[in-house]
């Protein structure tokens, strides 16, 4: 039962967390569906994949733009 | 990636009743939209949206950007095919490279317009003269693609188009016609006059691109069970290829274009494909290009993808970069 409450807590206090820095949950989202196209690009022989780098660098480049942005 | 773009996008009604078409194949279920209503729903949203851009432009002054922002749309037009092309010839015949170019280059009246209605959701700003942008830029790839084909296609089998039916085609089809002309009504009404035809060409519009939307989830749900079997190569361009052209726009755009609305419009125009002028242009030109192909490839895959995480994609980089 204690351990049940803990699971809980630490649960709410991670949710708690996330809507406290919701870049962190956008930038999650971003990262993860950008691998999921490089993945499929490797899988299928490095298709597109220099044109996906060059996807991966704007991204990049947005991601610490809004961290810059978020700290200011 | 905004998370509540992402969730007010995808909690849109009108993607949901794409969604809700896609599921119907899938369950084999009995519904559709009957051609004549989808035809008439197509051509509504054409005209509402081609007066509204009218109107906007009526009441925008002209400006270097307009004209940079034609320019710039024609670019787009002329060079996604071209590079587009010899990336497909990898894998695909002169005729299939050149029609889904051509597809690739031009562009998505219904993206277009899903991006407007998301725009609207957001609050967003966008200026009129993206319309004209959207509706000069359906041509200049058709020829393009017809080209790329004629210059490739040698010996015996060099291609015997005929342009004068294809430059009919490009330029006066029935949604260039219906969008121009709309545009040029909504820029010459006057506003008095305008108001009257507001609740036809607004209040209803989202309702009928929900309808349309559902429609386009139904023909798409079909379209793809047929792709799936062409292949991984088609499969892996329509969603990449997209993703680069939007990306690249939308970043580009920041030093000439002014308004994030401009921007995303720009970036979802670069990133959609064509599947209503193109196709209808390729049947007549290049009859050995096959429809199975370039269809699905910018209805079932690059469309959906678009209007789910494209736009929201495309903001996120305008939104945080120059």
């Amino acid at each position: 039962m204690q351990k049940i409450n803990y699971m809980r807590e630490a649960i709410n206090n991670g949710l708690k967390k996330l809507k406290e820095k919701p870049s962190t949950l956008e930038e999650i989202i971003l990262v993860t569906t950008y691998f999921t196209f490089l993945s499929l690009s490797i899988l299928n022989n490095k298709l597109f994949l220099k044109e996906l780098a060059l996807c991966g660098l704007i991204i990049i480049f947005a991601l610490m733009s809004a961290r810059t942005k978020n700290k200011s | 990636m905004d998370l509540h773009l992402l969730v007010d996008n995808l909690s849109n009604p009108a993607l949901l009743f794409f969604f809700l078409g896609v599921i119907a194949v899938q369950l084999k279920s009995d519904l559709r939209i009957p051609e004549n209503s989808s035809k008439f729903i197509s051509l509504y949203l054409l005209l509402a949206i081609g007066f509204k851009g009218g109107q906007e432009l009526a009441h925008s002054e002209f400006s270097l950007e307009i004209l940079w922002s034609l320019l710039f749309g024609i670019f787009l037009a002329v060079a996604v095919p071209v590079y587009a092309y010899f990336i497909l010839r990898r894998k695909f015949s002169v005729e299939n490279a050149g029609a889904i170019a051509a597809s690739y280059g031009s562009v998505s009246a219904v993206t277009f317009v899903t991006a407007i209605s998301f725009l609207e959701l957001e609050q967003i700003a966008f200026s009129g003269h993206m319309v004209a942008v959207m509706a000069l830029m359906e041509a200049p790839s058709i020829m393009i693609g017809l080209l790329l084909i004629m210059l490739f296609k040698g010996g015996k089998e060099k291609t015997n188009i005929p342009m004068k039916n294809v430059l009919q085609h490009a330029l006066f089809n029935g949604s260039v016609l219906l969008i121009l002309g709309s545009l040029v009504i909504g820029f010459l009404a006057n506003d008095a006059q305008a108001e009257g035809i507001k609740p036809f060409t607004t209040d209803i519009f989202k309702g009928f691109l929900a309808v349309f939307l559902l429609d386009m989830g139904i023909t798409s749900g079909k379209k793809l069970n047929e792709f799936v079997k062409k292949g991984k190569f088609a499969l892996i361009f329509a969603i990449i290829v997209p993703i680069v052209n939007g990306c690249i726009v939308a970043f580009s755009t920041g030093s000439f274009i002014t308004g994030t609305g401009n921007r995303l419009l720009f970036a979802i125009l670069a990133a959609s494909a064509s599947y209503i002028a193109v196709p209808a242009a390729m049947k007549i030109a290049v009859p050995k290009a096959s429809p199975s192909l370039y269809i699905p490839m910018a209805l079932a895959i690059t469309f959906p993808f678009n209007i789910t995480l494209g736009m929201p994609l495309y903001l996120y980089i305008i939104q945080n970069t120059f």
